[in-house]
C-alpha cells in the first residue's frame, strides 16, 4: 500500500503533464486542418512567378547518384528561367563519388555553361552540409536554392520558388514535395500520405498563420546574403534544415511556403530506410530542440504564436515519445486507480477523445491533404496511418536518448564520426543500388515534364510515366 | 485554374454543420439523460452472450443499475515464476528490438504489450499484491459500457466533415453508422473482455480493456470517417471538373 500511495500520484501528475502537452498538439493540428480547409490561402505573390526573376544558383550535392544524376540535370537544362547575363547557375557538387557521378557532371558542364562542376576529391563525403558549404563558396547568385540529386523538378518550379524574394521580408522559401512512387509499396503509400498533410495542410496552414514554415533541405532556398549571415549550413547538425529555419527567424526572417512549386520524390519502400531516415530526421530535429528552446521562447523577434509554434515545431519528434510515457503512466494510473476528477463527465470524455483519436490527430490533416488532392482511393487508406504512428514511436523514442546521449557527449565514438555515421545509414540513395527495380530506372525520359492533372497526385504523373513504358515497349515489339 | 488548383481552399458548410451539431447535442442530451436505460439493455445483451459462452457470471438489476458479478480463483504467483516471466518479457523486447526483418511497428506494439504486461505483473505482486483466494467477485458496471463513443463519434465528424461541401444525406448516414457500428462494438468488447476476465483471471483483463479499447475505437472512428470524406471527395471533385472546363 505504501508504495502504491508513492507511485500514483507521480504517475497521475506526468499524466497529466503529458496530456496537457498533447492537448495543445491536438488543437495544433486541428486549427492547421480547418485553417486549410475553409480560410483564404496565401498564395505568396505566386502572381509575379515568370516576371520577377533575381539571379539564382542551384546548388545539388550529389554522392554516387549515377542512376539519377542525368534526370535532374536534364531538367535543370530544360528549366524554364532566363539565362541571361549569369542569371542562372547550377552548381554540382561532387562529394567524393567513386562511380560515374563525375564524368556524368562533367560532360553537362562542358556541354552547358550554366553548369559547373565542384568535385571534392579526397576532402568528400562528409555529408550534405559541408557539401552545401562548398557549392556555397563558389555561387555567385542573388538567391542559392538547393535540390537533393534524386529529386525531379518540374518546368516551372524555379520561377515560382523565387516570386516570393520579391518580399523584403523573406529570408528563405520551400516548395512542396509530392511523392511519386506512391503505389510502389504499403509503406510508400503511408509516406506518401504523411508527405501531403505535411505540406498541403501543415506547411501552407502554418504560412498563411504567420507561423513558421519550416526549410525542408530541398525544394528550397535562401538568399546568399542571409545564408552568409548566418554561417551556411550548420555540419554539426543532422536536420541542418531545421538548424537554418530557426536561425532565420530568430535573426526576423520569414520564410515563405510555395504550395504551387511542387517537385517530386521518390519514397523509402523498406521499413529499414524508412527506420534509418526517420532516426537521422528525430536526432537532428532533437539537437534543435536542445539548442534553441530557450531561445525561441525568449526571442524578442518572435510573436506570442509564432513562439508557441516554434516550440511545439521543435518538439514534434519528441512527441512519440511523450505519448508511449503517457500510456504506460495511464496504465499505472489504471492500475492504481483513478484520481477523482477523471470521473466526472467532461474529464472523461477528454481523456476518451485523447485516448482514442486524439493521439493520432494527425489524421485530419491526412484526411484534409488527400481531399484538397481529390484522391478519393488514398482516402481509404486514413486508419493505416496508425501503422506509422507505431514505426515513428519506435525510432523516434530511440533517437530521442540518442540525442540526449549526443548533447552530454556520453557516446564512445567522437560526434563527428557518430554524426556522419547516422547520416550515411539515414540517406536512402545509398539503397538504391540494392533495390534493383528502383523507380528511376524505369522513367521514361519523354514524359518527364508531365505535370500532374491534379495537385499533388504523383500517382498520376507515375501512371503516365508507367504507361508510356508499356506503350513503347508494346511499339517496339510490333 | 492553376491558382485554384494549388491555393484552393473550401466554404464552410454552415447549413449542415447546425444540422450536425444539433444531432451530436441530442445524441449527447440522450446519452446523458438514457444512459442507465441503454446501459440496462446493453447489459442484458450481454448476458445472453455470457451465457451462449458458458461464462459463469451473475447479473443484479436494481431499478436503473445493473452490475455483472463475474467470479475469479486467484492463486499468487511465486516469486520465482515472476523473475522468469520479467526476464523472459524483456529478453523479448531485445530481441524484437535487435532482429531486423521485423518491421518497426511490430516492435513498437510488441514493446508496448510487453511492458504493459511487465507493469501490470509487477504492480499485481509486488507494489500491492492481491492475497490468494478461491473466489472473488468483480463487478462490472455502468462506466464500462463505453456509451460515451457515441459522443465522441459526433465529435469528430461534426467539424470535420459536416462543414465539408456536399450532400447531408452522406454525412448523416455515415454518421449514424458509425455510431451503429459502436454500439454493436461495445457488445461485443464487453461480453469479449468478461469472458477473458473469467477464463484468464485480472491482469490480461487489464491489458486487454486498456491496452485495445482505445486502438481499435480509432480504427472505426477514422475508418468511417475516411470512407464518409471519400464519398464526399466524389461530389467535390465532379465540383472542381465543373469549375475547369
Amino acid at each position: 500500500m505504501g508504495l502504491e500511495s508513492q507511485i500514483a500520484p507521480l504517475a497521475n501528475l506526468i499524466m497529466f503533464i503529458i496530456l496537457v502537452i498533447m492537448c495543445l498538439y491536438i488543437v495544433r493540428h486541428f486549427r492547421f486542418f480547418w485553417n486549410r480547409m475553409f480560410e483564404d490561402q496565401r498564395t505568396c505573390h505566386q502572381e509575379l512567378a515568370g516576371d520577377y526573376t533575381p539571379s539564382v544558383s542551384i546548388l545539388v550535392p550529389m554522392h554516387n547518384e549515377e542512376r539519377v544524376a542525368t534526370n535532374i540535370l536534364d531538367r535543370f537544362v530544360q528549366m524554364d528561367y532566363p539565362r541571361d547575363g549569369g542569371k542562372y547557375e547550377v552548381i554540382v557538387i561532387d562529394d567524393g563519388s567513386t562511380d560515374t557521378t563525375p564524368l556524368i557532371v562533367d560532360q553537362y558542364a562542358s556541354k552547358f555553361g550554366f553548369i559547373k562542376a565542384v568535385h571534392r576529391v579526397g576532402n568528400g563525403g562528409n555529408g550534405k552540409p559541408e557539401a552545401l558549404n562548398v557549392g556555397l563558396s563558389v555561387a555567385s547568385n542573388e538567391i542559392i536554392l538547393t535540390f537533393d540529386a534524386d529529386y525531379m523538378p518540374p518546368c516551372d518550379c524555379v520561377k515560382r520558388l523565387v516570386a516570393p524574394f520579391c518580399d523584403v521580408e523573406v529570408g528563405g522559401v520551400m516548395g512542396r514535395v509530392v511523392v511519386v512512387n506512391s503505389p510502389e509499396s504499403f509503406l510508400s503509400r503511408i509516406v506518401d500520405m504523411e508527405r501531403a498533410a505535411g505540406y498541403q495542410v501543415n506547411q501552407q496552414a502554418r504560412f498563411n498563420l504567420n507561423l513558421i514554415p519550416q526549410f525542408g533541405g530541398t525544394v528550397g532556398g535562401f538568399r546568399r546574403s542571409v545564408l552568409k549571415a548566418v554561417g551556411g549550413w550548420d555540419e554539426t547538425k543532422l536536420a541542418e534544415d531545421t538548424d537554418l529555419t530557426y536561425k532565420l527567424y530568430l535573426r526576423g526572417w520569414k520564410i515563405a511556403y510555395v504550395n504551387a512549386a511542387e517537385c517530386y520524390e521518390e519514397a523509402v519502400t523498406s521499413w529499414d530506410m524508412r527506420k534509418n531516415q526517420l532516426r537521422r530526421w528525430a536526432i537532428g530535429h532533437d539537437q534543435c530542440f536542445f539548442e534553441y528552446f530557450f531561445e525561441t521562447l525568449k526571442s524578442p523577434l518572435l510573436t506570442f504564436w509564432q513562439k508557441v509554434d516554434g516550440l511545439l515545431l521543435l518538439g514534434v519528434y519528441v512527441v512519440p515519445l511523450l505519448i508511449l510515457i503517457g500510456w504506460l503512466t495511464g496504465i499505472l494510473t489504471y492500475l492504481a486507480g483513478a484520481p477523482s476528477w477523471i470521473s466526472l463527465f467532461p474529464a472523461m470524455l477528454f481523456i476518451f477523445s485523447y485516448s482514442s483519436f486524439g493521439n493520432f490527430a494527425v489524421f485530419t490533416e491526412v484526411g484534409g491533404s488527400l481531399f484538397l488532392d481529390q484522391r478519393r482511393r488514398s482516402i481509404w487508406l486514413l486508419p493505416l496511418i496508425l501503422i506509422g504512428f507505431f514505426a515513428n514511436v519506435w525510432v523516434c523514442s530511440k533517437a530521442f536518448l540518442e540525442a540526449v546521449f549526443l548533447r552530454l557527449q556520453l557516446f564512445d565514438e567522437e560526434t563527428p564520426t557518430f554524426l556522419n555515421r547516422v547520416q550515411e545509414e539515414g540517406l536512402t540513395r545509398y539503397n538504391r543500388d540494392k533495390a534493383p527495380n528502383n523507380f528511376h530506372g524505369r522513367i521514361n525520359n519523354a514524359h518527364r515534364w508531365d505535370k500532374t492533372d491534379r495537385s499533388g497526385n504523383g500517382l498520376l504523373y507515375y501512371n503516365h510515366a508507367k504507361n508510356a513504358e508499356i506503350r513503347r515497349n508494346h511499339s517496339k515489339r510490333s | 485554374m492553376e491558382e485554384t488548383r494549388y491555393s484552393r481552399s473550401l466554404r464552410v458548410h454552415r447549413l449542415h454543420f447546425l444540422v450536425g451539431l444539433a444531432i451530436s447535442l441530442g445524441v449527447t442530451l440522450l446519452v446523458a439523460s438514457n444512459g442507465f436505460s441503454f446501459w440496462i439493455w446493453q447489459a442484458d445483451m450481454i448476458d445472453q452472450l455470457l451465457s451462449l459462452a458458458g461464462v459463469s457470471h451473475k447479473l443484479f438489476t436494481l431499478g436503473s443499475l445493473a452490475t455483472f458479478e463475474v467470479p475469479i480463483h486467484h492463486t499468487p504467483i511465486s516469486s520465482t515464476t515472476i523473475v522468469a516471466l520479467v526476464i523472459i518479457l524483456v529478453s523479448s523486447i531485445l530481441i524484437v528490438a535487435m532482429f531486423r526483418p521485423i518491421a518497426p511497428p511490430i516492435k513498437a506494439i510488441w514493446s508496448i504489450v510487453a511492458i504493459a504486461a511487465i507493469l501490470t505483473l509487477l504492480w499485481q505482486t509486488v507494489v500491492y499484491p492481491i492475497s490468494s483466494y478461491t473466489i472473488h467477485w468483480v463487478t462490472i458496471d455502468w462506466s464500462c459500457s463505453g456509451v460515451i463513443n457515441m459522443c465522441l463519434v459526433s465529435l469528430i465528424y461534426v467539424p470535420f466533415l459536416f462543414t465539408i461541401k456536399g450532400p447531408l444525406w452522406i454525412k448523416v448516414s455515415w454518421l449514424f453508422v458509425a455510431m451503429g457500428f459502436s454500439i454493436v462494438w461495445n457488445l461485443l468488447r464487453l461480453s469479449f473482455v468478461t469472458a477473458t476476465l473469467y477464463y484468464f483471471g485480472g491482469s490480461v483483463f487489464l491489458l486487454f480493456h486498456y491496452m485495445v479499447g482505445a486502438f481499435v475505437e480509432f480504427v472505426y472512428i477514422v475508418a468511417f470517417y475516411s470512407v464518409g470524406l471519400a464519398h464526399l471527395s466524389k461530389y467535390e471533385v465532379s465540383g472542381v471538373m465543373r469549375l475547369g472546363t
